[in-house]
């Protein structure tokens, strides 16, 4: 087990770049995301770390050396790769066991491990299948097994469940982190899946075109996104364009279409007349009637544009002065106010973020 | 029904054009000979004399042809399989030439490819004083030029159809370039290079035109022995001795079809 970091890890391609300047540092154990949407570069990053490709600029460490220069064998790294990699013409057991051969494991200890390793991810029996004999979640069993047989220093996930339904995947999700728990490898996990970031992450790098947009827990990413783009794109959220014209109390005051807005939390330095946004989440919006302006909330009157009933909730869309359409997340057995009807939504300046405009 | 009755027609139409040359030479073998053709067709009477009487020269020759077909698909083998990891992993500037020039054989006519080896072997042969026309390495280098092609398609082919996934798998596993090539690389493209390899074995096994202008006195393959016999002295203990070839060959087949077909089958399922 071991650190893991990156330090202003660049990959060029011709004209473009993969991956921008990445800085991270991986804590020992810790469960990291590269989450991000498609050719954001989280392959790249992943695979400069594992030093299938070499870094245009930047280093990579891991534990007290820098491996920058290494090859993958001598890395000390495994990967569990998004077709599992398993190779075809060797069984279960020898898939599992082909690091320890490599490694000139006894061949007694050898059998001794692939059994165990089976036990952990519950597919006892299984030695001698070859991998088409397996069903897609086997498989990727004994993708982890493998690459956990000689336990690596970090272990690198690219889309591991990415192939499997969605039932399975959340099943996997389970275990996958339940083993990395109990066995304490430093992981770094790629996916473009918030809802499997956030359930599986100890912390999440959000990225973007090749650029890390924000680094934190998954909590802090939902509740105080950094930038418009990581607020987007984890859950669903309100941003409401204004300029920031003061601070007082502790909030950003901030002046929108719909009216004077404030802020608790910002993540901008803001100086003068700034363009900013403001970003709040549906779930924090309420309709009332009951003036609640105790300068802790913040209040925007509208008229209910689209109303959708989603089982456990009711969404609504609020058109509100200046074109300002508000996203708002009611529980299903609230009042639900008829289409066209003029609402008046308010939700806490706490739950508000300030964000520099893009 | 009628359509099926059509295609099942159809079906046994062309089974018995494929079959009925075999069929001919395997039904003549056993033939007592009739006085006025060679081949007697259907066999008037039967009778087991002509696999008895096959002679000694023309087993001789089918071992020959045996053995340089074997050294043939070994070395088309040796070298074919570095031949295509050039031709799809290497990053030279003219690997398109290169793999053209590969299938170059392909397109020569045997018999220009004969004479061409036959000039080569004079000039060379001169200039090294050892007699290459009428030798075993002779031909079987002339062989191996016709042979080549074949195993360089046939890994080519199964090399562009290669996950790189599974020797990056490899790779993180601990195992070096070396390791990953004789652990994973070879075995996974493994069908390819042996279907290749039977190929060339029967290119080898089955040439004429080239074998002919290189076989020499004492030095002569079964097709050369075949022809030959044609000419002057025909016996249909050649029609036995063909009807074995073939008997020979189908089992080969056979054999070959299930441990590749389950090979392939174990090579394409679920990863991979
Ligand atoms: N070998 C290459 N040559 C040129 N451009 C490349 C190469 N590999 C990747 N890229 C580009 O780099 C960018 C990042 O690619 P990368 O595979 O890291 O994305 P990703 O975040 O893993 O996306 P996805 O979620 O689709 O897997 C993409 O725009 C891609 O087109
Ligand atoms: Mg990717």
């Amino acid at each position: 087990m071991a650190t893991v970091r990156l330090d202003a890890l660049e990959k060029r391609y011709d004209t473009t770049a993969a991956v921008a300047g990445v800085t991270l540092d991986i804590a020992d154990g810790e469960f990291l995301t590269l989450l991000g949407p498609s050719g954001c570069g989280k392959t790249t990053t992943l695979r400069m770390i594992a030093g299938f490709i070499a870094p245009s600029a930047g280093r990579v460490w891991i534990g007290a050396n820098d491996v920058t220069t290494q090859p993958p064998q001598h890395r000390d790294v495994n990967m569990v790769f998004q077709d599992y990699a398993l190779f075809p013409h060797l069984t279960v057991a020898e898939n599992i066991a082909f690091g320890l051969v490599e490694r000139r494991a006894p061949r007694a200890e050898r059998a001794r491990r692939v059994a165990e390793l089976l036990e952990l991810v519950r597919l006892p029996g299984h030695e001698a299948r070859y991998p088409s004999e397996l069903s897609g979640g086997q498989q990727q069993r004994v993708a982890f097994a493998r690459a956990i047989a000689h336990p690596p220093r970090v272990l690198l996930m690219d889309e591991p469940l990415g192939a499997l339904d969605l039932k399975l995947r959340e099943a996997m999700q389970e275990e996958l982190r339940r083993l990395q728990r109990q066995l304490g490898i430093t992981t770094v996990y790629v996916t473009h899946d918030q809802v499997e970031a956030m359930r599986m992450s100890d912390r999440i790098a959000v990225m973007n075109q090749g650029r890390v947009e924000q680094l934190g827990t998954p909590e802090a990413i939902y509740e105080r996104p950094a930038t418009e783009f990581a607020a987007g794109f984890v859950g669903s959220i309100n941003f409401l364009k204004g300029r920031c014209v003061g601070h007082e109390d502790g909030c950003y005051i901030v002046e929108t279409a719909a009216g004077r807005l404030r802020a608790d939390t910002g993540a901008a330095r803001i100086a003068g007349a700034t363009p900013v946004t403001l970003a709040v989440r549906p779930e924090h919006l309420r309709l009332d009637t009951a003036a609640g302006a105790d300068g802790r909330e913040n209040r925007v009157d509208g008229q209910v544009a689209a109303s959708s009933f989603l089982g456990n909730l009711v969404q609504l869309v609020v058109r509100a002065a200046g074109d300002l359409e508000l996203r708002v997340e009611l529980r299903a057995g609230d009042r639900r106010p008829p289409d066209g009807a003029t609402v008046s939504v308010s939700w806490p300046t706490a739950k508000t973020v300030l964000l520099p405009s893009r | 029904m009628m359509a099926r009755a059509l295609s099942g027609t159809w079906l046994a139409l062309v089974f018995g054009f494929m079959i009925a040359p075999l069929v001919v030479v395997a039904g003549a073998s056993f033939g007592r000979g009739g006085r006025t053709a060679m081949i007697d067709f259907p066999p008037h009477e039967l009778t087991w004399q002509w696999y008895l009487a096959i002679p000694g020269d023309q087993v001789q020759a089918l071992a020959l042809s045996i053995s340089l077909a074997l050294a043939c698909a070994l070395a088309a083998a040796l070298l074919g399989v570095p031949a295509a990891l050039g031709i799809v992993r290497g990053d030279l500037p003219g690997r398109r030439a290169i793999a053209a020039l590969f299938r170059l054989p392909l397109q020569i006519p045997a018999v220009v490819v004969g004479v061409s080896f036959l000039q080569l072997y004079y000039i060379v042969g001169d200039v090294i004083e050892l007699p290459l026309v009428g030798s075993f390495w002779g031909l079987a280098l002339a062989h191996l030029f016709i042979a080549l092609p074949y195993v360089v398609g046939s890994v080519v082919a199964i090399l562009n159809r290669f996950n790189m996934r599974l020797e990056e798998a490899a790779l993180v596993l601990g195992a070096g370039r070396w390791s990953t090539f004789r652990r994973v690389t070879l075995p996974v493209i493994m069908p390819g290079v042996f279907a290749g390899a039977v190929y060339a074995f029967m290119v080898s096994f089955s040439d004429l035109p080239v074998a002919l202008f290189l076989a020499g006195q004492g030095f002569v393959t079964f097709p050369v022995a075949i022809f030959q016999s044609l000419d002057y002295d025909f016996s249909p203990s050649m029609l036995a001795l063909s009807t074995l070839i073939i008997v020979f060959s189908f089992v080969v087949m056979v054999v070959v079809q299930r441990s590749i077909g389950l090979t392939n089958l174990l090579h394409t399922g679920g990863a991979g």
